[in-house]
């Protein structure tokens, strides 16, 4: 039987409103359960079609919201199963709540990029100018193209799971050696011959994961901080961005102690505004830790805004400082070089909003890869299949066949990631294309 | 006109055997034509049968109801479970057999079957019309018409017999090759290829010093391969074990040129894991010494199959390198060894059911089809064989999954990947593995036997009586219940989490011995032996299986897309046309075979899938948009 998923189908972050998809056979359930009915009621399925206002709750009975629900009988659905749209308010508490209840219902998942998509494939609801639309983008374009979509993993990345599929082969044809030809194989030399082999394939998936971690804490949202000199003008800038006084501006030199952040939705991206604590040498203990504090949240943010009048200062920062950052003069509204930014009278707003706006959205296309993490998800499984070889062969608790069970898992993952085996596996890679609940 | 035999099996061999056994036992007047009627059910290699991968499709065809696994217990000889240091996934039954015993009982078998009849006779060609077979000719010119051909020629199509710079057109070592029917399949333009294999000289157990050999003795409690089989019939012998030594390899190495395999006669692939002395000395040049076993073809013959040294070398060398080895000193060689090269037909001409695509009712089965191993062909005879009957009774042909049994391994690997050296089975190949075990082919396959009406209903109903003794025994294991501080006062090992446990969970562990299990809960001393032992098997590898059936489902969901018959893959643009000629040449049956070819990548079988979905959604909107996306001209 087909699962029942769900997903956010609108961007993340603050926006008027969101749409939660459900679709599959506990829909109806599930919304049950969300509008606090005990049991899915009759006004809920002779409702269908039609818009409801609602109030949202939690399995534990909590109001987390009040929103518009409507209903989709199956066969009449965009997916071809029974299907609902929850449309809620935009707000990142609303949305985490709402589908971490429709995730502890059991029953439910989050839904894989494209499933929505491939369900409708699947169940033929897609018109065929549609199912078109989609061969065109793989079929009717050259074959480079082709190649590049479907070829999601850069060759580095794909030559690195070769090389870990092909130690783990090694290892496992030594097992399998040892059980089809067992006259000739002693497998007591077994554990010796494989342990080396293996402990570097856990090092490398560690690794690897480890690597992945960074990555995807960029999708949390963006940080740009705002550097300069004390007085410079990076709290009223940040004022003027937030439109209604956020930090305490002063004329008084290290008024801003702390790291003040303003959350800020660019076009539906999420970033964070950093106002460090002025970045210059001090006796003073408590404004020392200030700008210690400071630099390291200024080198971990994705950009930096630096307020100066001499691009030559930016070494004495003393904090990194990359190509993709942005030099601006402070004080924009007084007379001098360009390009300027005031804080006082909004000048080179939208010049600095669109410049990060271009450079998050290079990044989200980079970073919102979803294979990624699917990519993590294998990797993580296979460093549990290998903990669990490596505890059998430590207790010398093992029979031969179930270490290679193990280690065929493995290989059967890193097929995945490559996509060599199965078509479905491909065919969501081609779905990934499409965004989380579409 | 009704032709009188409705199938026609050619061949005696384990194929055509099991092929003309199963067909005519099933209802379908059969005729089985040979070179040789005395040869039917002849071990032409090592006299023996099972193994490793191998035993486990003597018992799938034995639960299918064939019958190499019946002949095979009533003439073993030496019956060993291998590997049964490890789990039971992966031990497989083995018997020496009595090579005389083995012909003498098949025979009698066949003898017996009312529908059966067997003529000895060459054949030299099919008879074909619209890519339809319709009977086969024979050397004397006549014809014999039929519904349905299932050939089982075995090394005989143009054999050519390899002894040193010696060469001979043969089929065996002392019959006639079949040129005349092999010239006449290559003109059909059939894709067909040649392989090699060999065979050791055969040695006289008189002239051997067998005082001073190691030995292997059978198992005291036998293995056998039927689940018919009550009791062993013949007596057990042992096999002696001696190893070739620095002057064998000495001797093979200075003479290696003389060697049909490395003179430059045979070009054609052998098979790599079964090597001849030869590849052994050479290419494992750091092993020191090579293990061979001394097997007895039979309780009262002198002839012993050395198993280990198959070579091609001259005679002289034959008999120089074998004297160089212990307890052989001054033996005399029976027989020579020697290599044989023969025709076989791509497979993957082959629909899985074993029937040409290019011809209507032919069927092939065993080395004709790049196998090698009695095992290997008695499996696809009886395939062949029961998809025969199908075909002739205009039925859907039977085709066993990869994760039913071996024979679907061995089936679907022929079929989609072809073979580049002679094919044998190992437990490796099965993805399955851990669900395809030789102790339960039984609970896998009697149904389907059942259903085909293969297996009588004698045989069912013991089949059913043993299903509900092991679900009796496992709602008894269920129950007895036991806390983990309890059981490691009684001396079982077990963490001390305070889980409950039952003795399901224990018998479960391959170091709880099961006789302990029974002391401890008395109650379950009513349960056979037997019976327990294969709950104990079944709830062995629980969670892999568990996660192994996840895998199979979602599998299964995959190849639910068929690719239609006549899919005209030029329809699809960027298939490059390598990966086009694979799939017009296998036409797989639907995905999931499509992805088993060899250099599928997974662009073109994603290509391949939206094809076929919108080739599925043009159906259901009646073709209206037919022309709007395949332009004027379409092959839908």
């Amino acid at each position: 039987m087909s699962a029942t998923i769900f997903a956010l189908s609108t961007p993340p972050g603050i926006s008027a409103v969101s749409i939660i998809r459900i679709s599959g056979p506990d829909t109806f359930r599930a919304v049950g359960r969300l509008l606090g009915l005990k049991k899915p009621c009759k006004m809920v399925f002779s409702q269908l079609r039609k818009v409801h206002l609602r109030k949202i709750f939690s399995i534990e009975g909590r109001l987390l919201d009040e929103g518009l629900v409507i209903l989709f009988k199956k066969g009449r659905s965009f997916t071809g199963e029974d299907m609902a749209e929850l449309q809620l308010h935009g707000s990142h508490i609303v949305i985490k709540t709402v589908l971490e209840s429709l995730t502890s219902l059991g029953y439910a998942r989050l839904a894989k990029p494209g499933e929505f998509t491939k369900k409708a494939l699947e169940n033929n609801r897609l018109s065929i100018s549609e199912v078109e639309g989609l061969s065109d983008l793989l079929v009717a374009e050259t074959e480079a193209q082709q190649e590049q979509a479907l070829n999601i993993y850069s060759g580095s990345l794909s030559k690195k799971i070769n090389s870990w599929k092909e130690r783990t082969t090694k290892i496992l044809s030594s097992v399998e050696a040892a059980i089809d030809f067992s006259d000739e194989v002693n497998s007591d030399s077994l554990v010796n011959g494989v342990i080396h082999d293996l402990k570097i394939l856990e090092t490398e998936l560690v690794e690897e994961k480890e690597g992945f971690k960074s990555a995807e804490s960029i999708r949390g949202g963006f940080e740009v901080a705002l550097v300069g000199k004390p007085n410079v003008g990076k709290s009223t800038l940040l004022n003027g961005l937030a439109k209604r006084k956020l930090a305490i501006t002063s004329e008084i030199t290290g008024t801003t102690r702390d790291i003040i952040e303003l959350r800020y939705n660019l076009d539906g991206l999420p970033v964070t505004f950093l106002d460090t604590a002025g970045v210059r040498h001090t006796d003073d203990e408590v404004e020392k830790i200030g700008v210690s504090n400071s630099i390291d949240r200024v080198n971990n943010s994705d950009v930096r805004v630096f307020l100066t009048n001499d691009k030559e200062e930016i070494r004495s920062f003393g904090v990194k400082y990359v190509k993709s950052d942005i030099v601006l003069r402070p004080k924009g509204d007084l007379p001098g070089s360009e390009p300027s930014i005031s804080g006082k009278t909004g000048k080179g707003f939208e010049v600095l909003l669109e410049t990060l706006k271009k450079t998050f959205s290079d990044k989200v296309r980079k970073a919102s890869n979803i294979t990624r993490t699917r990519h993590l998800e294998k990797i993580i499984s296979c460093l549990d299949h290998l903990r669990t070889i490596r505890v059998y062969m430590e207790e010398k608790n093992y029979e031969d066949e179930i270490i290679a069970e193990e280690l065929r898992t493995i290989l059967r993952n890193f097929d995945g990631l490559l996509g060599v085996v199965n078509t479905e596996e491909i065919l969501g890679e081609i779905f990934n294309s499409f965004c989380i609940g579409k | 006109m009704k032709p009188f035999y409705e199938i026609l099996v050619v061949g005696g061999g384990h194929a055509g055997t099991e092929a003309a056994y199963i067909s005519s036992k099933m209802g379908i007047r059969t005729l089985l034509i040979t070179n040789s009627v005395s040869k039917i059910g002849e071990l032409s290699c090592n006299p023996a049968i099972g193994g490793l991968g191998k035993g486990h499709l003597v018992r799938e065809v034995d639960a299918l109801g064939g019958i190499m696994g019946v002949v095979a217990d009533a003439s073993g000889i030496q019956f060993r479970l291998l590997n049964k240091s490890k789990g039971p996934a992966v031990q497989g039954p083995r018997t020496q057999i009595d090579r005389q015993e083995y012909k003498k009982i098949i025979q009698k078998k066949l003898n017996k079957i009312g529908l059966l009849t067997i003529i000895e006779a060459e054949v030299i060609d099919l008879v074909v019309k619209d890519y339809s077979v319709s009977g086969v000719i024979l050397g004397n010119s006549e014809i014999i018409y039929c519904k349905s051909v299932i050939l089982t020629t075995g090394t005989f199509l143009n054999g050519k017999i390899h002894i040193g710079d010696k060469s001979y057109s043969g089929g065996r070592s002392e019959d006639l090759a079949s040129i005349r029917l092999a010239n006449r399949l290559r003109e059909m333009n059939l894709p067909m290829g040649r392989l090699k294999t060999g065979t050791p000289p055969r040695l006289d157990s008189k002239t051997i010093n067998w005082s001073i050999l190691e030995k292997q003795y059978a198992d005291v409690k036998p293995h056998y391969f039927s689940f018919s089989t009550k009791k062993t019939r013949l007596k057990q012998i042992a096999c002696h074990i001696t190893f070739t030594n620095k002057k064998t390899h000495e001797i093979i190495e200075k003479n290696i040129n003389k060697s049909s395999i490395y003179n430059g006669k045979i070009l054609s692939a052998g098979p790599r894991y079964c090597p001849s002395i030869e590849d052994k000395v050479i290419r494992f040049s750091e092993k020191e010494s090579h293990q061979i076993f001394l097997e007895p073809e039979g309780l009262n013959s002198d002839v012993i199959y050395p198993n280990g040294i198959s070579t091609s070398l001259p005679e002289d060398i034959q008999e120089k390198y074998i004297r160089s080895i212990k307890a052989l000193e001054t033996v005399k060689i029976l027989k020579l060894g020697y290599a044989i090269e023969y025709d076989y037909v791509d497979p993957r001409s082959l629909k899985p059911s074993l029937e040409m695509k290019a011809l209507k009712g032919l069927f092939l089965a065993g080395q004709i089809n790049g196998t090698t191993g009695y095992e290997e062909a008695a499996s696809q005879g009886l395939i062949a064989g029961i998809n025969s009957v199908m075909f002739v009774r205009s039925n859907e042909p039977v085709i066993i999954q990869r994760d039913q049994g071996y024979i679907g391994v061995l089936i679907d690997d022929l079929v989609t990947r072809g073979v580049k050296e002679p094919y044998r089975m190992f437990t490796s190949r099965a993805e399955y593995r851990l669900t395809l075990r030789a102790d339960n082919a039984d609970q896998r396959l009697t149904q389907l036997g059942s259903d085909l009406g293969t297996i009588d209903s004698n045989r069912n109903n013991t089949f059913l009586n043993k299903i509900s003794k092991i679900k009796k025994a496992k709602s008894l294991l269920k129950e007895c219940k036991i806390t983990p501080s309890k059981a490691i006062k009684l001396g079982l090992t077990v963490k001390q989490d305070g889980k409950i446990r039952s003795a399901l969970d224990f018998i479960s562990n391959s170091k709880v011995p099961l006789k302990k299990i029974q002391t401890l809960w008395p109650e379950l001393k009513c349960i056979e032996k037997s019976i327990l032992l294969q709950v104990a098997h079944d709830v062995r590898y629980d969670i892999y299986i568990r996660r192994q059936k996840v895998e199979i489902e979602e599998t299964k969901k995959n190849s639910r897309t068929k690719i239609p018959e006549n899919f005209d893959y030029k329809l699809i643009n960027g298939l490059s046309n390598e990966i086009r000629a694979k799939l017009e040449l296998i036409r797989p049956i639907d995905l999931l075979q499509a992805s088993r070819i060899d250099g599928m990548t997974p662009a073109a079988l994603t290509l391949v899938h939206l094809w076929i979905k919108k080739y599925s959604g043009v159906n259901r909107d009646n073709g209206n948009y037919e022309q709007h996306l395949y332009g004027a001209k379409s092959s839908f």
